[in-house]
């Protein structure tokens, strides 16, 4: 069941302020109504401009192929997923979906249970290489910092992994702390992890 | 479950973010090749749709502009792949094998690290279904009148120069 | 969330297994028991969508299936 974990803040670029948004455990059928009536229409449109995936990801337009809905009603019948959203303004503006069944694969953590990110997108209004004006920023910290809270919380001592899009690399690489854990032809994506020491320098408050 | 961060860190760590959110997770669905052959119309009016012999003289002059590009850093390509995140095999195959076709996380890494536009790589890779002709004979013209030595002389960097300004000139217009 | 009680007796050789893992896991007994249900639960559903588990060897790369029935 769809619980409230706390209310957090979140910048709105246009008024330059801080507003309050609240993060959710588990989706409910608002926010897949707001994935499919608010998001995919908007980045299907984008989609279609493109005549390269490589283009289609430096313009931040790669979800309408993914299945929120499907994913998100697997996820509440099983253990195995968590999904969160945020919400602000009445719209959802966050969503992440997260493996907590993954093990670590770098050095020096290999085998250890960690939270694994499936998918981690703010609403395409909120992206600046999508829109001219995007709305609220701060939804991938919040929801990074939401997944170690998981992490630490399921006893993995804070750990997460993730497969980055090509535009977030030097992102996770250089400003969040991530190990770069190599590239994945599978999934023609880079792969990083944090360990317990880096994910509290993350949500280190100072 | 407890959230671990308080809304005061949100606001320091917020404002110096990058403007852009971190993204992750499963790309779209389908290969580059695939998605590029769906689209039925060309993007562009002056746009030529591909053969085989397109492509591949393409990606001649995608290969000799990264390896120019490299070589005006003064970099080796274990240099250039280290600091572009990429492997040495998959930077060796695009200077050198016109046959290769490059992964889009590939042809945007160069982009990023060379400031060159995404879609004039894109393009070059043969990663798109049409090109634009002016692209094209430019790209072939200036391929053409490179050669494969391991430094650059002086009328081969002015023509590199002059190359990217016109890439550069291109994608914003 | 709503939670749930309950009792679970174990033999002396199951507690000693749960002590040791959850010290060699770096987990709390409570946090290791769960963890094994989640992943119980994913195995199960595999094998029941008609998917096989493996384990390999990582030398001989030989393959033995995991059965959950």
């Amino acid at each position: 069941m769809k619980e409230l974990l706390r209310v957090v803040v979140l910048f709105n670029r246009t008024t330059c302020t801080f507003e309050s948004a609240e993060v959710f455990q588990e989706l409910d059928e608002k926010n897949l109504d707001d994935f499919e009536r608010l998001w995919r229409p908007a980045l299907q449109t984008r989609r279609n401009e493109f005549a390269s995936w490589a283009e289609a990801a430096a313009a931040s337009a790669q979800d309408s192929h993914w299945n929120w809905v499907e994913q998100a009603k697997k996820a509440n019948a099983s253990l195995q997923y968590e999904t969160f959203a945020i919400e602000c303004c009445g719209e959802t503006q966050g969503l992440m979906l997260v493996d907590v069944t993954k093990f670590a694969r770098v050095d020096g953590q290999r085998g250890r249970e960690l939270v694994y990110i499936e998918r981690i997108a703010t609403a395409p209004w909120n992206r600046p290489k999508f829109v001219q004006t995007p709305l609220f920023k701060g939804v991938g910290r919040v929801l990074l910092g939401t997944a170690i809270s998981l992490s630490v919380g399921l006893g993995f001592k804070g750990r997460i992994g993730l497969h980055s899009l090509p535009q977030s690399e030097s992102w996770y690489r250089d400003e969040a702390g991530f190990t770069d854990g190599g590239y994945e032809q599978a999934k023609m994506m880079q792969y990083f992890e944090m360990n317990e020491a880096q994910a509290a320098a993350f949500i280190a408050d100072h | 479950m407890k959230l671990l961060f308080s809304n005061d860190w949100l606001r320091r760590k917020i404002l110096t973010d990058p403007d852009d959110d971190p993204e992750a997770g499963t790309p779209l669905v389908g290969s580059v090749e695939v998605e590029g052959a769906s689209r039925k119309e060309p993007r562009e009016a002056t746009a030529a749709v591909m053969g085989d012999r397109n492509v591949v003289q393409l990606r001649v002059a995608l290969g000799v502009l990264v390896r120019q590009l490299r070589l005006k850093e003064g970099l080796s390509i274990a240099e250039l792949a280290e600091r572009a995140h990429l492997s040495e095999e998959d930077l060796r195959r695009v200077e050198h094998d016109p046959h290769y076709t490059a992964r889009p996380r590939l042809i945007y890494q160069l982009s990023y690290y060379f400031k060159v536009p995404l879609s004039t790589l894109s393009q070059m890779s043969g990663a798109t279904h049409a090109v634009d002709r002016r692209l094209y004979n430019a790209a072939v013209k200036y391929a053409a009148h490179s050669d494969d030595v391991s430094t650059l002389t002086k009328e081969e960097r002015e023509t590199l120069d002059g190359f990217v300004g016109m890439l550069n000139e291109r994608s914003k217009a | 969330m709503d939670r749930r009680q309950m009792t679970l007796m174990l033999s002396d050789k199951e507690m000693n297994l749960l002590d040791q893992l959850a010290d060699r896991r770096g987990m709390s007994k409570t946090a290791l028991l769960r963890q094994a249900l989640r992943l119980y639960q994913s195995v199960t559903e595999r094998i029941e969508n008609g998917e096989k588990v493996f384990v390999e060897h990582p030398a001989t790369k030989d393959k033995t299936e995991l059965m959950v029935l």
